[in-house]
C-alpha cells in the first residue's frame, strides 16, 4: 500500500505548521479520510508514529475521522448516499452507494480526499 | 501548575489535503498535455494482466499512423520501456522506486523533460497493481483497466473502486479462460453491477479480432477528442 508516502507528506504538513506557531509538541493529529480512497487508518497511524519518533509529534495521539462519499446519478440526484454501518468493507460499502431516490449505481463525486485537518499544539 | 494536567494545548486548523496536491498536479499536466494536443492514457491492471502487450499491439497498429509516444512505469527493471523502444516509438521510463503506483508528481516530472508536442498519443502504462494507482489522478484523458481471466472470476468484485472509476475495462487473454475455469461472460456482468455505463471489451493477443477492436477503441477515443478541442 501507499500510506508510508501519504504519511511522509502528512507529517511534513503537521511538522511545518507546528513550527510555524511555534509548538514545543503536538498532542494530537486529527486526519479525515475520504472513505473511497485505499488508504487504511490503522496502517496510516503506524506510519505516522514510526515517522514522527524523534519529532516534536513523536507522543501525539490520533483521530482518524472518514468523509463520506458525494455522489452523482443519471436521475439527477447529487449529494450523500444513504447512510450505511461503519464496519462495511470496501465492496459492501461500495456495492451499497446507490442513488436515493432511484436505487441505480451511481457516479462518485466525493469521499476521496485524505485531509491533516488540525493539530493540537503545545 | 495545573495546566499540565490539561490534555489539550491549542488547536490549529490546517484542511490540507494530501490528494488534493496530486489532483493539482495532475490537472497541470492535463493543461500540458492539452497544449501538447497529446491524448493520454493511463492503462493499469495487475502484474501479468497483459498490459505491455496490449500497449506493443496498440502501437504496432498505430505507430505508423500517429506519433504515439509511452511512458513505461515499473518499481525498478526497464524491460517494459525496452519492448516498447524496440517498436521505434518515443519512450520514457519512469521507474518509481518502491513506490506501488504512478502519480501525478512522476509523470509531470517527466512532462517537463520530454517535448510531447505534435505527439498524438500517449500510453502511460501504469505499476501492476490494482490498488494504488485508483488514489492517483496523473492527469490522463481517459483511465483504463486491464485484468486476464488467469486472476480469477472474483478479481473484479475483490477491487471494485478500480472498475468504479475507469473509464474502460478490458478483460483479456479470454483463449484461456476455459483452462483457467473462468467465464467471461460472468466478469463482464461484475464490472456491470460496478459500473453500469462503462464498456467491457473481451481480448487475447490469439484472436486477431479482438485486438482490433481494442485498437479501434483508442483510435476512435483518440479521434473524437481532437475533434471536440
Amino acid at each position: 500500500m501507499h500510506e508510508y508516502s501519504l504519511a511522509v507528506d502528512l507529517m511534513e504538513s503537521v511538522l511545518t505548521t507546528a513550527k510555524e506557531n511555534n509548538a514545543k509538541a503536538v498532542n494530537l493529529i486529527s486526519v479525515k479520510v475520504g472513505r473511497i480512497t485505499h488508504v487504511n487508518p490503522a496502517q496510516l497511524e503506524f506510519c505516522l508514529k514510526s515517522i514522527g519518533d524523534g519529532t516534536i509529534a513523536e507522543n501525539a495521539s490520533y483521530s482518524f475521522e472518514y468523509i463520506e462519499p458525494e455522489i452523482r446519478c443519471v436521475c439527477g440526484y447529487a449529494g450523500k448516499p444513504n447512510e450505511t454501518a461503519d464496519d462495511l468493507d470496501m465492496l459492501e460499502y461500495l456495492v451499497s452507494l446507490v442513488c436515493p431516490l432511484c436505487g441505480r449505481n451511481t457516479e462518485v463525486i466525493g469521499g476521496t480526499e485524505l485531509v491533516v485537518d488540525s493539530i493540537d499544539i503545545d | 501548575m495545573w495546566n499540565t494536567f490539561l490534555a489539550t494545548g491549542h488547536i490549529i486548523n490546517i484542511g490540507h489535503d494530501i490528494f488534493k496536491e496530486n489532483r493539482k498536479l495532475a490537472d497541470k499536466n492535463r493543461e500540458m498535455l492539452k497544449k501538447s494536443g497529446v491524448f493520454s492514457v493511463n492503462i493499469m491492471g495487475a502484474i501479468g494482466s497483459g498490459k505491455t502487450t496490449l500497449i506493443e499491439e496498440a502501437i504496432k497498429a498505430l505507430g505508423g499512423k500517429y506519433k504515439v509516444a509511452a511512458i513505461a512505469g515499473d518499481v525498478i527493471a526497464d524491460m517494459d520501456a525496452a519492448r516498447f523502444e524496440k517498436l521505434g516509438v518515443k519512450t520514457i521510463p519512469a521507474n518509481t522506486g518502491k513506490e506501488c503506483h504512478l502519480d501525478a508528481h512522476i509523470v509531470n516530472e517527466l512532462l517537463k523533460k520530454n517535448d510531447l508536442n505534435g505527439y498524438d498519443i500517449l500510453f502511460i502504462e501504469n505499476v501492476g497493481n490494482l490498488i494504488c494507482p485508483t488514489d492517483f489522478d496523473l492527469g490522463e484523458d481517459v483511465k483504463i483497466v486491464i485484468v486476464s481471466v488467469s486472476e480469477g472470476d472474483d478479481i473484479i468484485l475483490k477491487h471494485p473502486v478500480i472498475f468504479k472509476t475507469s473509464d474502460l475495462a478490458v478483460i483479456n487473454k479470454i483463449d484461456i479462460a476455459e483452462a483457467v475455469s473462468v467465464d467471461p461472460e460472468t466478469m463482464v456482468r461484475d464490472v456491470r453491477s460496478l459500473n453500469e455505463k462503462i464498456p467491457v471489451l473481451l481480448t487475447s493477443k490469439k484472436q486477431e479480432e479482438t485486438v482490433k477492436k481494442w485498437i479501434k477503441t483508442i483510435e476512435d477515443a483518440m479521434l473524437e477528442k481532437k475533434r471536440n478541442e
